[in-house]
């Protein structure tokens, strides 16, 4: 695949992440997601098992998020 | 006229991310990773989550040689001590870094199986100031912006 193809969708799959991720907190609480094409193709609750979807895709057209509503405190 | 180069990311749940074309041909390795912008962190590195989607067994790579601090405790991370190579997007055009080697964040073994998937939940790929030391980095509420100097 083209760099510059591997930008856009990356961009697309993030631009979707961010604008819908409200939505994802209501629909996919304390879930793993796997979105590819600007739409949520799987979801698990371990990331092992989120894994064996990712495993089925080509990891350069996905995108693999841990959903959650409630906020955490995170320190780095 | 000089010309800025200008890569933009998003405010993603709080936290500015950046995309970035993360290469190691070594690996056979060429995948877009989204980074947390992090100018606490002083060493850039990728996640055992995010090894583990690109298949790098990253139990063969070696520990890094120091050992790294963080709110979590003590880690012993591991290094893909091959050239990576960072591609920076922007409408102007791209920006490579090319990295003698890369860290990867490794979760303590013999950790709980709960604490463990926590742990791989929320930590997340950090582009710490070995690299951003070489930008000028504006974050507002909306978006960050990596300015090459």
């Amino acid at each position: 695949m083209e760099k510059a193809e591997l930008f856009k969708i990356s961009r697309r799959n993030t631009e979707w992440l961010k604008d819908n991720y409200e939505t994802l907190k209501t629909k996919y609480d304390r879930c793993w997601v796997l979105i590819r094409d600007r739409k949520v193709v799987a979801s698990a609750s371990s990331f092992d098992e989120i894994m064996i979807d990712v495993k089925n895709h080509d990891p350069n057209e996905i995108l693999v998020e841990y959903i959650q509503s409630e906020p955490v405190a995170m320190f780095f | 006229m000089v010309q800025t180069l200008k890569f933009t990311g998003l405010i993603i749940n709080r936290q500015p991310k950046i995309s970035i074309l993360f290469e190691c041909k070594a690996f056979k390795i060429c995948k877009m990773v989204d980074f947390l912008v992090d100018t606490g962190t002083t060493y850039s590195a990728i996640t055992q989550k995010e090894a583990a989607i690109m298949a790098i067994d990253y139990s063969m790579l070696p520990y890094f040689k120091r050992e790294a601090v963080g709110f979590g405790g003590l880690f012993r991370n591991r290094v893909i001590n091959k050239l990576v190579t960072l591609t920076f997007e922007s409408k102007e055009g791209n920006y490579k870094i090319k990295c003698g080697s890369f860290l990867v964040i490794c979760i303590p073994p013999n950790i709980r199986r709960e604490e463990r998937e926590k742990m791989i939940r929320f930590t997340p790929n950090v582009l710490g100031m070995d690299i951003l030391r070489r930008f000028r980095t504006c974050v507002d509420k909306n978006q960050v912006e990596l300015i090459l100097r």
